[in-house]
């Protein structure tokens, strides 16, 4: 469920926008700030707010790798998996992720700490291979700077 | 503009493509995504070209040509590149052609045969979209009848596109992204609108296939037969793929005038009846209320037998005929002459469904009754299409198809006047809810405040009359009695003034009702009004795929064919001519005059001829009463339907597949159908059947096969002169109607009041369904898998003050009778309105109606 608030400014963008589409992905935004995911239920949601058919919602969110349909853990890894970052190794540090915390791509650590994901293009060729945890980038990676990324937020947790 | 492409020059005007261009030079470049009736997509980079002095090659269908451009289609960068795209495609493209439907039509298939590489360079596993572990194919079904193989889906978004930009709907989307990127519906809205069988059609690959035709026969194996749909009155041009006497599928045969290449889903998959089991296979004579096999000869003796003694004992007149807009053309012209040359009576007709049949006795309304005035393909160039009285969805889906395209492309305007809400409102401008019987008083209305507000452009001494005529239809009146907002037909009136190219269309409720002639009369006032080189125009939709056929052939008690009237001397001379029998001048009986005449005593014998007036004659206690009564009936279908089971001799006739002929389509377009196989068990052609019954009746019918009536009536018929058989198919022309326009006047039009009817609350309106039409679409497994059982729907305020849910099995009740039928809840309908389907068997919906009434009424109970 989407919270009243939320709902609000949904409705207010649909006056923004020439066409009521575009304002999907905004809408999507906000309700990925507000609880860190948006579910199958609150894309009907936006989709009944914003007067569109529910399709065109499930094809913006699911085209958008930044949108996860179930509950993310604290912390959500994006490691992407696009061309350069293949190259220079991203898919070791997937392995080695999944080693690591124990879980597959597309899970979460069973102390809801952990979401691993592969995404596509990030737009940071240059510091390939990297990811993205929440907002942020980590850039040039290599596994022992994986490891001391993940002890810092471990850290920050205590 | 010039451009040279693979060193021929070709002209082209600018805005073209050179994706177009290369086609108007006869160049083939492959494409995917393109298609000539979607919008340009530019996502299979197949279609790739080299264009001098542009360092990358060029998408064809999305670039456009400039002057003095020099295109190479085959260069070795070309086919370079046009191999490494099919490369590509084949790394997950599974390799499962021997068990894929589209197999030998497969795009892909054919493009990699003719520009692939026989090497293949990716060792992969190829990604699968895993429906069910434990199936090897991962089909999924996203509709009734659509089926989903994204494993060997190409992502062109043809059907997309189609889904969402020509049909209007969104049940279909692209989901994920890149190489997770796949095509579904949600679960909970599978693809099921009326037109999704398109998308199976435009597949280029295996990706979509239909139930109905999957694994059931390689197309190789098939003929593809040439045929027009028997449905509509849209005419749609198809294909039918027989083998072994049996129709396999239905696919469209493109013609751009009509159809432009999609056909709706009672066309494409509603052709099972032809092959269902419960074909009449002989003839059958009744004996003791059972009917019992009898061999042809058998059967017309007793026939020329029985009518022979009736026309001896009583006269020609007291036997009559009922042919059938369902059927072809010479099926008609054959019925038809028979009757009026060997039997010796114009008591011939074919309107069992209408109360109110016209056109009536006054030979010079006769004009407005012809259909369209303007061809489909007329839409596009208009800029208001204002739609009355017509569920364009439900009648005539092609039709509403073109109508969504000219509103997209050329922003045409789109006014619905209805009783019930439709479909089109989500591009309609505005929309008018009226009160079914009130359409008069509504044209009223509008005409009252354009001569009010001084709209009009016509001189002021041409309209004194309307004005008085008109003057008492003041906004608040017409508001009370249609419904309508006051304000909503002063803004249309406006609305309507300041356009100037307007066409009417007016559909199936307009056809049925009690003041059809006042009604098209009032549009005709408001044409005229409007007037002075704005260029207004009436169309009037007639509902079954031969309509105007059965009305342009003579299939009516007082006109022969090419509306010639039957009293009209040179008329009747020049048929005797032909036909070297004298004929009878007095205007026969149209149907419901049959039914009085038949319980006055003064008819005994009927011949129909692919009608069910059972089912379909709007008073189903007075129709079968009267037939009853017949001392003797003839009955020729193709299924014993409710009439047959009443007939003395029921003769078995030949559907659309099996025979040779013509239909002539709404908008008068003649179109030629081709046998596919030859009629079924023992039945024949109904031209055949008649010409047989003549000769053995001792005339002499000499017709070998039926393109020699088609040649018969081109040659005898006026408005088809002209027409040969073996061109029909090539010029498509409509037929010009020229020779009948007469000068139309402003003619007096008031509206008839109905009488309220406090124990008979709700007005009934009946109509077809989406997924079916007529009477035959619902023998057929097909079309019943998509939807098997009609409901009757209600206005969910109503079936809320009667404590109604969806799906409650309710009772329908009027004067006449008693229906049970299940409730949908719908809010398209209007408060105090209910809708009936007339396409099921078990909903016998003429039970509620009286011939009498101007329109028809019932309460609701609960069952």
């Amino acid at each position: 469920m989407i919270s009243k608030k939320i709902k609000g400014r949904i409705v207010e963008l649909k006056e923004k926008f020439p066409q009521r589409k575009s304002a999907i992905l905004p809408a999507l935004h906000l309700v990925l700030k507000e609880k860190n995911y948006v579910e199958k239920e609150s894309l009907k949601e936006i989709a009944g707010l914003l007067e569109l058919p529910p399709i065109e919602v499930f094809e913006t969110a699911s085209f958008y790798t930044m949108f996860p349909q179930k509950k993310v853990g604290k912390y959500h890894i994006q490691v992407c998996t696009n061309l350069s970052c293949s190259l220079l190794g991203a898919e070791e540090l997937v392995k080695y992720l999944e080693e690591k915390l124990k879980i597959k791509v597309g899970e979460t650590t069973p102390n809801g700490m952990f979401t691993l994901s592969t995404v596509e293009c990030l737009g940071s060729c240059g510091t390939a291979p990297m990811m993205q945890i929440n907002e942020d980038y980590y850039e040039n990676l290599t596994k022992e700077k994986v490891d001391r990324i993940l002890d810092d937020l471990l850290k920050k947790q205590i | 503009m010039k451009i040279t492409i693979d060193n021929k020059e070709v002209e082209v005007d600018p805005g073209t493509t050179i994706l177009e261009t290369a086609k108007k030079a006869g160049i083939e470049i492959p494409t995917f995504c393109w298609h000539e009736k979607l919008d340009v997509y530019g996502g299979c980079r197949l279609c790739l070209v080299e264009v001098d002095d542009l360092p990358k090659l060029q998408l064809a269908c999305a670039t456009y040509v400039c002057d003095g451009m020099r295109v190479k289609t085959n260069s070795p960068k070309v086919i370079k590149a046009r191999k490494g795209n099919l490369e590509f495609l084949l790394i997950n493209h599974p390799l499962d052609c021997p068990t894929c439907d589209k197999a030998g039509e497969c795009e892909l298939q054919d493009y990699v045969f003719k520009y692939g590489s026989d090497k293949k360079r990716f060792k992969e596993k190829k990604r699968r979209f895993i429906v069910d572990r434990s199936q090897t194919f991962d089909d999924l079904k996203i509709g009734p009848q659509i089926i989903r193989n994204q494993n060997r889906c190409i992502i062109c978004a043809r059907c997309i596109r189609f889904i969402k930009d020509i049909a209007g709907e969104d049940e279909l989307g692209d989901f994920n992204k890149g190489y997770r990127s796949e095509i579904n519906s949600l679960p909970e809205i599978p693809i099921a609108n009326q037109y999704a069988g398109n998308v199976v059609e435009l597949c280029p690959v295996g990706a979509l296939t239909s139930k109905a035709f999957r694994y059931k026969i390689r197309v190789w194996l098939t003929k593809k037969i040439e045929s027009v749909c028997p449905f509509c009155g849209d005419g749609c041009n198809l294909f039918l793929w027989v083998k072994d006497n049996r129709i396999y599928r239905v696919t469209s045969r493109r013609n751009d005038k009509i159809d432009e290449g999609f056909l709706c889903d009672r066309g494409r998959f509603g052709y099972d009846f032809v092959n269902h089991p419960d074909r009449l296979k002989t003839p059958l004579l009744k004996e003791n209320n059972d009917f019992i096999p009898v061999s042809w000869e058998e059967a017309f003796e007793t026939i020329a037998k029985r009518f022979e003694k009736i026309k001896k004992d009583y006269g020609p007149d007291f036997l009559a005929g009922v042919g059938s807009p369902k059927l072809a053309n010479e099926d008609n012209y054959i019925f038809q002459k028979f009757f009026r040359t060997v039997i010796g009576t114009n008591n011939i007709d074919h309107r069992v469904n209408i109360k109110n049949p016209l056109p009536g006795s006054d030979f010079k309304d006769y004009k407005n009754f012809f259909g369209m005035s303007d061809s489909i393909e007329d839409l596009e160039n208009s800029d208001l299409i204002f739609i009355l009285g017509c569920d364009m969805n439900l009648e005539h889906p092609i039709i509403a198809l073109r109508i969504r395209k000219t509103q997209r492309k050329n922003g045409t305007f789109v006014i619905l006047a209805n009783p019930k809400r439709t479909k089109l409102k989500n591009i309609a401008t505005y929309e008018l809810l009226y009160k079914y019987g009130t359409e008069v008083a509504f044209l009223n209305g509008i005409l009252n405040q354009i001569i009010d507000e001084k709209l009009y452009r016509i001189e002021e001494n041409k309209i004194r009359e309307l004005k008085d005529w008109v003057k008492e239809y003041d906004l608040d009146k017409v508001s009370d009695i249609t419904g309508v907002p006051a304000e909503k037909i002063k803004t249309v009136a406006k609305f309507i003034s300041q356009k100037e190219r307007v066409i009417f269309l007016l559909g199936r409720e307009i056809i049925l009702h009690h003041q059809t002639q006042d009604v098209v009369d009032s549009v005709n006032n408001l044409i005229l009004l409007l007037g002075n080189g704005r260029k207004g125009s009436l169309n009037l939709l007639w509902e079954y795929n031969n309509s105007c056929g059965a009305l342009d052939i003579g299939i009516l008690p007082d006109r022969l064919p090419g509306y010639l009237p039957v009293n009209d001397l040179e008329s009747k001379k020049r048929f005797e001519n032909f036909w070297k029998e004298k004929l009878s001048e007095k205007p026969g009986k149209s149907f419901n005059k049959m039914l009085e005449a038949i319980l006055q005593g003064s008819l005994k014998a009927m011949y129909i001829m692919g009608s069910d007036p059972v089912r379909e004659f709007p008073d189903r206690n007075f129709g079968l009463k009267a037939l009853k009564k017949l001392d003797f009936l003839v009955v020729q279908d193709i299924f014993l339907t409710e009439t047959a089971k009443i007939a003395d001799v029921v003769l078995p006739g030949a559907s659309f597949a099996e025979k040779d002929g013509t239909f002539t389509n709404c908008e008068r377009r003649v179109q030629k159908l081709k046998r596919g196989f030859k009629p079924l068990y023992d039945s024949k052609a109904d031209w055949e059947i008649i010409c047989e019954l003549a000769n053995y009746w001792g005339s002499d019918f000499d017709y070998p096969q039926a393109k020699d009536i088609t040649s018969e009536i081109a040659e005898v018929v006026p408005i088809y002169s002209g027409f040969k058989c073996e061109q029909i198919d090539e010029n498509r022309k409509r037929l010009d109607l020229s020779f009948e326009k007469e000068k139309v006047r402003f003619k007096r039009a008031d509206y008839k009041k109905i009488p309220d009817d406090k124990e008979y609350p709700f007005v009934l309106i009946t109509g077809n369904t989406y997924y079916h039409f007529g009477t035959l679409t619902q023998k057929g497994e097909n079309l019943n898998s998509i939807v098997s059982e009609g409901f009757c729907e209600i206005n969910p305020e109503d079936a809320k003050n009667l404590d109604i849910f969806d799906g409650d099995l309710i009772k329908l009740e009027s004067l006449s009778g008693k229906i049970e039928i299940k409730a949908k809840l719908k809010g398209n309908i209007q408060k105090g309105t209910v809708f009936v389907p007339i396409n099921f068997e078990k909903i016998r919906y003429n039970l509620l109606m009286d011939k009498d009434k101007l329109v028809d009424r019932v309460r609701i109970r609960k069952s």
